[in-house]
């Protein structure tokens, strides 16, 4: 039980990584990239509501009527994100600042409401919140690992400090959006080739089977009917 | 049918209604704890920079009427008991958003400094919090003439509006139109300048009467004034040329370069210009001829001769590679078209001269751009490690397979 339940954690942090693998919340990853004190600001932010959100949603999942899931779904993340908004606005003025609207918009990440949806809503309280909280971790990992890359090469500094030898030898294309979605795009080549998933016969077809969420999908539940059809 | 109040529909909407109101709880418990906090950082930022600004005992002080829109509230400060100046802070709507200042002016008037306490603008911001430093030791009449910055012009104008208004409001002289320089708008009659298109300030250089482009026999008298000497001077101007209208080689003094421009990249501006380029490829001298901009066009305050005066000290010394990488940020605020023409004219007197030095007709052309050739190199390097992981892995699994079995 402890060995599946470190699974649920460590899957989000590399084999199921929310922005490397599932490719979602590619927005803040993005945007809150270019400096490496951003990138940990929303990570944690991100963390704690998605481990808050899939315990509540979790509790509640035998009393949100399917119907209307979704809202209430949206209803509880909204209020877990002006919770942590109001938090660092008293407690951490200036990073509050410096994150700006992006923290508001952690309600619309596809990432919280997809987990939701796909796991928190069919599993136990603990096993969401873990759930819930690997997957914040592989976030923040992932945003901080973009940002290193961004605001070493593309600023010269690591969260704020400058770095003496590369002051005169930054790139500024990797401060800007096209370097974001090359940095981005790179460390998901990387992820496949070095990740667990590495080695597997590409995918052929598309059907449920092959997806790294089908075990926690809704949909999956319909996937016999759609396997060999290529849908 | 099924009745809208039936159980069906009605349990989803209860259950709903009942989570947005548990959600509204959490978040108005949260608040509770959290807005004494809050609102302590807010009267904390603004006090710590009352105190950056200006040092003493405050006393607030009722904002006097008539006093421009932008000041929000006015200290009065005093160092035992003897008045050391006032602290006003404002807030000035800038180009993305409200912009808010705190400044700080001594007994007589004069800006001691101004901190910007907030803001959510899209340019220039790394420059904004450095030039409100221009406006220390300025008092009413000399802030008026502290440039604003290309680039970030509606963003600095704002900043300067508001420097202005805090030090009005201090020294009593509350103008009748406390807003008028930075929101001219075209369409206001009484503004024939701008809508003319032409600058009019009463110490620019142009004067309606000054014909702005000159002859040849008019140019080569500048130019021997320009050396200071009678020198024959040979006629190298080039064919097909777009701003260059002469070029005269003058032996080891150089080249004498005219160049024209009748509407640039910059916007309809009409300017000339006449420097001296030495034989290593660098300005000596610029002499400072007539323009005609519409600048004014735009709303901004119009360009005057010590703005363009600024522009033509930044190219003594230069050559065609640092001239011709001039960026925006190199341009002069509040008369960036008319120094971004300056530029294309003045690029190309020297890369004329430098054809005629190398005796090529492409002249140097050089490459403005070494990020690009970083950019390159790193992406061939990256791909080129990827491609070398992509052939070793392979290698490496079977490895590990065979070790492993």
């Amino acid at each position: 039980m402890g060995s599946k339940r470190l699974s649920v954690f460590l899957k989000g942090i590399i084999a199921e990584n929310p922005v490397l693998v599932l490719v979602l919340g590619t927005c803040p990853a993005l945007a809150q990239t270019g400096s490496v004190v951003n990138a940990f600001g929303m990570g944690i932010a991100t963390t704690i509501v998605l481990l808050s959100s899939n315990a509540v949603i979790s509790a509640l999942r035998n009393v949100i009527p399917n119907n209307v899931r979704i809202p209430c779904y949206i209803v509880v993340i909204a209020g877990f994100v002006t919770a942590v908004q109001l938090v660092m606005r008293a407690e951490f003025p200036k990073l509050y600042d410096r994150m700006g609207l992006y923290l508001a918009l952690i309600v619309v990440n596809c990432i919280i409401l997809g987990r939701a949806e796909m796991y928190a809503r069919k599993n136990g309280v603990l096993d969401s919140a873990l759930d819930g909280a690997g997957m914040g971790v592989g976030f923040l990992i992932a945003l901080v690992a973009m940002a290193t890359v961004r605001e070493v090469l593309g600023s010269g500094s690591f969260a704020g400090v400058a770095i003496p030898f590369l002051k005169n030898y930054t790139v500024p294309l990797f401060a800007q959006a096209p370097g974001g979605f090359l940095v981005f795009g790179l460390l998901i080549a990387a992820v496949n080739k070095i990740g667990p998933r590495a080695g597997r016969e590409k995918r052929r077809n598309f059907s449920c089977s092959s997806c790294p969420s089908a075990s926690s999908c809704a949909g999956a539940e319909h996937s016999s009917e759609c396997e060999g059809k290529g849908v | 049918m099924r009745s809208l109040f039936s159980k069906e529909n009605l349990k989803p909407a209860v259950i709903l209604t009942a989570i947005v109101i548990a959600v509204a709880a959490l978040v108005g418990t949260v608040n509770f704890f959290t807005h004494k906090k809050s609102a302590f950082n807010e009267e904390q930022k603004i006090y710590d920079s009352l105190r950056v600004v200006i040092d003493g005992d405050f006393k607030p002080q009722d904002v006097p009427k008539g006093a421009p829109e932008s000041v929000l509230e006015l200290f009065r400060v005093t160092r035992e008991d003897k008045l050391v100046g006032h602290a006003v802070t404002l807030s000035v709507q800038g180009y993305a958003g409200k912009i808010g200042l705190t400044v700080g002016i001594d007994a007589e008037g004069k800006v001691i400094k101004a901190v910007i306490t907030s803001q959510s603008e899209s340019h220039g911001k790394a420059g904004m919090s450095k030039y409100t430093d221009n406006f220390v030791g300025t008092d009413k009449d000399t802030a008026q003439k502290v440039d604003t910055f290309s680039g970030a012009t509606v963003s600095s104008s704002a900043i300067k509006k508001a420097i202005i208004d805090a030090v009005n409001t201090v020294s009593g002289n509350i103008p009748d139109n406390s807003a008028k320089s930075s929101s001219q708008k075209p369409s206001d009659s009484s503004n024939t300048s701008a809508s003319q298109g032409y600058s009019n300030t009463p110490d620019a250089t142009n004067t309606p009467e000054e014909k702005p482009f000159k002859t040849k026999e008019e140019i080569l008298a500048l130019a021997s004034e320009m050396l200071g000497k009678e020198t024959a001077l040979e006629d190298l101007t080039p064919e097909n040329a777009k701003y260059v209208k002469y070029l005269f080689g003058a032996g080891d003094d150089g080249y004498i370069v005219y160049a024209v421009v009748i509407s640039s990249n910059y916007g309809t501006v009409e300017t000339e210009t006449l420097f001296r380029v030495g034989n290593d490829g660098k300005i000596k001298n610029v002499k400072k001829m007539t323009w005609k901009t519409s600048d004014a066009m735009y709303g901004y305050v119009p360009p005057n001769e010590s703005t363009v005066d600024a522009f033509y000290e930044r190219l003594i010394g230069k050559s065609l590679k640092e001239i011709s990488s001039f960026e925006k940020a190199d341009l002069v605020s509040n008369a960036t078209n008319t120094s971004g023409a300056l530029k294309d004219a003045i690029t190309e007197g020297l890369e004329a001269v430098n054809n005629i030095e190398s005796g090529n007709q492409d002249g140097f052309k050089e490459n403005k751009n070494y990020t690009a050739r970083i950019v390159g190199i790193t992406l061939l390097a990256v791909m080129g490690i990827a491609y070398a992981v992509y052939k070793a892995l392979p290698i490496i699994r079977e490895r590990r397979g065979k070790s492993g079995q």
